[in-house]
């Protein structure tokens, strides 16, 4: 493991006395990543991060942060920055207010307080109670606690949740932001579409376990290539690459109203032109599917792959 | 802990609970003392029909006897507000959730429970001031009334009470302020910290009362250990010993004196026994707090 891994994480588990809520994960992120952490309701994602946040002792695995055990150093916490699935604060004071009692506890200087408040967009009201914000109000003013202290590592748990798809705008700006200025961020979300835009790397855990760990590259095209095809004749290529003249590379051939989908290896895409205009198929569209990872999740957390 | 301290120290001094607690505490001690000093200008018939030549309350609301009653304020009823206010401190973390971003960049749980601590002790000197300074202020008043004078001659021979009696105050409320905040910390939550420590008091101040009336009956008998256990263990008694104390420092001579029970005072036996509990109080708060802390608020 290199020295650039911001956070390892060894066979971690936990369990809530019968039930295994994280089941033996390892994996580590390096600086300047952005990674999803998806899966399905219960699937131990909230645990995993209040492990690494330090709130949650795990019963086995270790953690290292910024090279250093967690169980032997807690300091190196303060380079990590949490945006809690709920957003909490003390109802009865201002964001300002909330955000200084954090600072001080932080030891983060409160005089970041008023451009954190202008980033998240909540200058205008950071004099209002935080139990008259709205839900949207609630999660930028997390997102700032988050960002308090200039930490490292950020652990976001639904960071869209409640938003305006302005706000969501603003936070997945935000995030570029972060990464492009070497931040790490651990993106754990219900939204794929949100990973899907923003993630370099996504890990999926079901049932306590990670049960994948790639690029989002790699989900998104997996090892079969879902094609778009349009000919002269469609019914005449439906035949043919259905029929038993259809090359051993091509696995599948669906008829749709107005084109073909076909499913084949990615590296014989240029063979399936050829074969077709070989045939006097003559095409007219031919253009790789793209993957989706709903699909993708859906695939992996069903055990359908 | 510098940071814990000061971040405890804002949000306890913003909070609207600390300060309406604290009006209601001396609304409650204003009116209180309000119809004593009325009381002590009714002639108040003796057990043959006549007149008391002196009214018993007269010593009571006038200085300096006033202080005893102001002193121990906060510990007798003061103490209620005071629990509310410390299981309301440390349950809320929970019920609000903001035990999460607390601890989140690896803050000290031990500190945490520390700052908090010192912050409840904190409020208690903050109740006990004003509510000392309001007894001392109708007791002037009542003097004025009374006697056509303040008598100041006091302030230089009992200088000393005063001040031990603000020490007492403050150490007899010390472990159930402590109790509150362990028991909130503990249960996750201030309403079962608040009705468990009330309870206690309650049953503590009533089952006391009727000790005291059945002691007399126990001593000399092969029962007579009950009363000793009861002295020793009971957080009410110990505290008792050191308000009565402070009771007996100003009233001494009076006829208000009379109907206190006659105990022998231990003030080190008593003093130690509630430092004994405040510590396993202390004790249980920071192992409470080492647990697990989960992410969603308990109140959602």
């Amino acid at each position: 493991m290199t020295e650039s891994a911001l956070l390892r994480v060894e066979g971690l588990t936990k369990r809530f006395g019968d039930r295994l809520a994280v089941d033996g994960i390892s994996f580590s992120l390096q600086r300047g990543e952005l990674v999803g952490l998806l899966g399905p309701n219960g699937a131990g994602k909230t645990t995993t991060i209040s492990m690494i946040a330090g709130l949650i002792r795990p019963t086995a695995g270790r953690i290292f942060l910024l090279g250093r055990p967690l169980e032997e150093d807690r300091t190196t916490l303060r380079r990590v920055g949490l945006m809690p699935e709920v957003p909490s604060f003390y109802p009865y004071l201002n964001a300002r207010q909330n955000l200084e009692v954090m600072a001080r506890v932080y030891g983060a200087d409160p005089g970041e307080i008023d451009g954190l408040l202008e980033t998240v967009g909540l200058a205008e009201h950071a004099g209002r109670p935080f139990r008259t914000y709205s839900q949207g109000m609630r999660q930028m003013l997390s997102l700032a606690n988050a960002l308090l202290g200039d930490p490292e590592l950020l652990l976001l748990d639904e960071p869209t949740n409640g938003l305006d798809p302005l706000g969501q705008q603003r936070v997945h700006q935000l995030l570029r932001d972060l990464v492009a200025r070497g931040k790490t961020v651990l993106l754990s979300s219900h939204l794929l579409r949100d990973v899907q835009e923003l993630c370099q790397r996504v890990m999926i855990i079901h049932r306590g376990k990670l049960i994948e760990d790639s690029p989002i590259e790699r989900l998104l095209r997996p090892g079969e290539l879902r094609v778009l095809v349009r000919t002269v004749a469609d019914e005449r290529a439906f035949i043919l690459l259905s029929g038993p003249a259809r090359p051993e590379w091509i696995s599948s051939v669906d008829r749709h109203d107005d084109h073909l989908e076909v499913r084949l290896s990615p590296e014989h895409l240029p063979e399936l032109s050829a074969f077709l205009v070989q045939h006097g198929l003559y095409l007219r569209e031919l253009r790789p599917l793209e993957g989706d990872l709903v699909t993708a999740f859906f695939q992996l957390t069903s055990g359908t792959r | 802990m510098r940071g814990l301290l000061a971040a405890e120290v804002l949000k306890v001094t913003r909070r609207p609970m600390t300060w309406i607690a604290l009006g209601i505490l001396l609304a409650i001690m204003a009116t209180l003392r309000i119809l004593l000093i009325a009381i002590s200008f009714v002639p108040l018939p003796a057990a043959d029909q006549q007149p008391m030549p002196v009214n018993p309350f007269v010593d009571l609301v006038t200085l300096p006897g006033a202080l005893a009653d102001a002193l121990n304020f906060v510990p007798s009823t003061g103490v209620f507000a005071l629990l509310v206010v410390a299981a309301s401190l440390a349950g809320t973390e929970f019920a609000w959730g903001t035990i999460v971003p607390l601890l989140s960049r690896g803050a000290s749980r031990s500190q945490l429970v520390l700052a908090k601590a010192a912050v409840t002790m904190g409020l208690i000197v903050l109740y006990l001031l004003p509510t000392v300074a309001l007894g001392l202020l109708l007791g002037a008043v009542a003097s004025q009334l009374h006697y056509g004078s303040i008598p100041l001659e006091w302030i230089r021979e009992r200088w000393l009470d005063v001040l031990l009696g603000l020490v007492r105050s403050f150490w007899a409320t010390v472990p159930y302020v402590l109790a509150a905040t362990a028991l909130a910390i503990l249960f996750r939550s201030s309403a079962l910290a608040m009705g468990t420590v009330l309870a206690y008091v309650i049953v503590e101040q009533v089952g006391l009362g009727v000790f005291q009336l059945l002691r007399p009956m126990l001593a000399n008998t092969t029962w007579s250990w009950i009363a000793s256990i009861i002295d020793w263990v009971l957080l009410g008694a110990n505290a008792n010993e050191l308000t009565g104390l402070t009771t007996r420092a100003f009233l001494a001579g009076s006829a208000q004196l009379g109907e206190l029970p006659a105990t022998e005072a231990h003030p080190w036996r008593a003093a130690l026994v509630l430092a004994a509990y405040a510590t396993v109080f202390l004790a249980l708060a920071l192992a409470a707090i080492r647990r697990d802390v989960g992410t969603r608020p308990t109140s959602s």
